[in-house]
């Protein structure tokens, strides 16, 4: 026994130039198919954990996923806006403890820009309940000295490279990347106060503007358009601030309750409002349910890995065999000298489960390297937090399928081997 | 030693017979020279004589004991324990040193390992002596020997352990005739020193003259004459 493990280790190392090829193919395949597993868990985690500390969103009457597609994730508009008059009827609930209003619709160079209040930056929570945190400058005071003041998200100053105290523009609508289809607001210019820090959340593609700035750029607008310079109607930056800049409505609201037994009670009051027609939705339930939808994406990925794990375990199968005639003439002197049958079928097995085993491992390793030293930059770039942390569940168990699989290929050269050895009697006949 | 009765083989998927043989007996320590045209049934022979093969009917007894009662693994320990074989050529497995070639059927056999005289590697080495080849080759691999020196290694791995029958199968048909006459004294001679059956297959009947007795395979072999 262990004749032969000497004999096969002597005679894999007399081929270990074909050997390490099918290794390396191993490694990558294996390695690919790890962080594809890893990166397709970190984006579902970082997808569930894009708003938290949140216990029910509100918006118009919608469905759900859609509601929480503009009210969270910023894709596509909302079709109908809710009134402030609601909103301040669900802030008085008795088990409500704070109601961040939202209003969506305009954009900055394809960023959407949101109108809120200065408490949105300290009720606003992703992930495991992390606040947002401001990495320069400060929140917009919400002021009318402070009307046109922004508050950017970490890809947003990034990707344009803006920093505090940059003027912008808003543009009306959610134009393309360039806005040069949108209208703009060009005549109530925004200066950048304060710049977030990065939370792998539609958070960093946001511009943060106060709800009142928002109503001060509309001022002279009717219909999605500016008024015609001939109305003779136009209000200066300056000007808007004497008007009234309350907003009549909002598109959601973000609703914090004192405590979570009361969420299903607030939902029913918020579904049953009757001065309007509302929705009240558990994120966490909306966001399950989109998962579902975009599960399909994340289904073609694990596909595409297994495929990949196929061909390379083919490749196995057929350097195998493809060797195999030229070891014909050293099975048959190891048959000489009394190996039985069994003895070759071990012999091939085990150097089977050996390329496998070190392909798998170093295909690990590679994929651990891979994900730590990519990791960040895939945050910075993709806003994706890869952990390079302990392989999940289902990490070990595609390992252990790559494993298994790799022994079963090498099975098929064994089997092959065995029963040339048997017909072939004491001499190949080739 | 070995004795053959009624013996019928066809090579699975065939449709005649390879070999029908009546019966042929060999004593103990004797040299049996076989010989017969290419393609008459040698090799396949030898592959009963040694228990790779069986027969589907017929006996092919070899120390009292019919191989076709051995189920595989028993036949495969019982070979390792009692037969040394040389092929034509290609009997070393190249990666492994000349000396770790002569101790391959020690490795596969206890008993070969036990009937070495003082350890297997002494024996090897002694053998490698007597079949004449430079000490400074024994730890270089196989491959970098020549065709001449492959078989004289091959010749010492049949005899390691004294084995009680050695097959070889046109051992010198690779050897030019200076190197092929070396050749045959130095395996006739080592196998008559240690008792052993040689059973020397070869279609070259000018080396019969050396040997104790001679079987002409056409002549034994029924289905041929069919």
């Amino acid at each position: 026994m262990s004749a032969l493990l000497h004999i096969a280790a002597r005679s894999a190392y007399n081929r270990r130039g074909t050997l390490a090829l099918v290794v390396l193919s191993i490694a990558l395949a294996t390695a690919l198919l790890l962080t594809l597993e890893r990166l397709r868990t970190d984006i579902r985690a970082s997808f569930a954990l894009a708003v938290s500390g949140t216990d029910l969103v509100v918006g118009a009457r919608t469905g759900p996923v859609q509601l929480m597609l503009y009210a969270v994730f910023r894709v596509g508009s909302a079709t109908s806006n809710i009134g402030m008059d609601s909103v301040r009827a669900i802030a008085a609930h008795r088990a409500v403890a704070w109601v961040v209003p939202i209003s969506l619709g305009d954009s900055h160079r394809g960023r959407a820009v949101v109108g809120t209040t200065p408490e949105y930056f300290t009720r606003f929570a992703y992930g495991d309940k992390q606040p947002l945190v401001v990495a320069k400058g400060r929140v917009f005071s919400g002021t009318l000295d402070g009307l046109y003041e922004a508050v950017l998200g970490a890809e947003v100053a990034r990707a344009m490279g803006y920093t505090l105290g940059q003027r912008i523009i808003l543009a009306h609508g959610l134009a393309g990347l360039d806005g040069a289809l949108a209208a703009e607001h060009g005549d109530k210019p925004f200066t950048v106060v304060g710049v977030l820090a990065a939370t792998g959340t539609p958070v960093d593609r946001s511009v943060h503007v106060s709800l009142q700035a928002l109503e001060a750029i509309h001022l002279d607008w009717v219909g999605g358009a500016p008024l015609p310079a001939s109305a003779g109607i136009t209000i200066t930056a300056e000007n808007a601030r004497k008007f009234d800049l309350e907003p009549k409505q909002v598109t959601a609201a973000l609703v914090g309750l004192k405590g979570r037994a009361a969420v299903f009670n607030v939902q029913r009051f918020v579904n049953g409002y009757e001065a309007e027609p509302l929705m009240a939705v558990l994120p966490g339930v909306a966001l399950d349910e989109l998962w579902a939808v975009l599960g399909l994406g994340e289904k073609a990925l694990l596909a595409m890995s297994g495929l990949v794990a196929l061909v390379s375990l083919a490749s196995l199968v057929a350097v195998v065999l493809a060797g195999l005639n030229e070891r014909r003439r050293e099975l048959a002197v190891l048959r000489a000298v009394g190996a039985g049958p069994r003895h070759v079928l071990l012999l091939l097995a085990a150097e089977g489960a050996w390329v496998t085993g070190l392909g798998a491992v170093l295909g690990a390793a590679g994929a651990a390297l891979a994900v730590g030293f990519a990791g960040p930059w895939v945050q910075q770039q993709f806003g994706i937090t890869l952990s390079a942390g302990a392989p999940t569940a289902a990490q070990w168990g595609l390992f252990a399928a790559v494993l298994a699989a790799g022994m079963l290929a090498s099975l098929v050269p064994g089997l092959r081997a065995y029963r040339l050895s048997l017909a072939d009697g004491l001499s190949p006949r080739t | 030693m070995l004795s053959v009765h009624e013996l019928r083989y066809r090579w699975p998927g065939a449709s005649a017979d390879c070999l029908d043989i009546a019966a042929f007996e060999l004593p103990d320590a004797s040299t049996v020279f076989l010989y017969g045209p290419s393609g008459c049934g040698k090799s396949t022979l030898l592959g009963l004589l040694a228990g790779v093969l069986v027969a589907q009917s017929g006996r092919v007894e070899f120390l009292g004991q019919d191989w076709a009662t051995l189920p595989g693994g028993r036949r495969d320990a019982r070979r390792a324990d009692h037969v040394g074989v040389v092929f034509q050529q290609f009997n070393l497995l190249p990666y492994l040193s000349v000396l770790d070639n002569v101790l391959l059927p020690c490795r596969f056999s206890a008993r070969r390992a036990q009937r070495c005289v003082g350890s297997p590697a002494a024996a090897a080495r002694s053998l490698l002596q007597r079949v004449g080849l430079a000490q400074d080759l024994w730890l270089r691999p196989a491959a970098a020997l020549s065709v001449g020196q492959q078989q004289r290694v091959a010749a010492a791995r049949a005899l390691i352990g004294a084995p009680e029958l050695v097959i070889a199968d046109e051992p010198t048909s690779a050897l030019d005739t200076a190197l092929r006459d070396d050749f045959m004294a130095l395996l006739l001679g080592e196998c008559r020193a240690s008792g052993a059956t040689l059973v020397f297959v070869s279609h070259d009947e000018r080396l019969a003259a050396q040997f104790d007795q001679r079987l002409s395979l056409p002549d034994l072999n029924l289905a041929a004459s069919r």
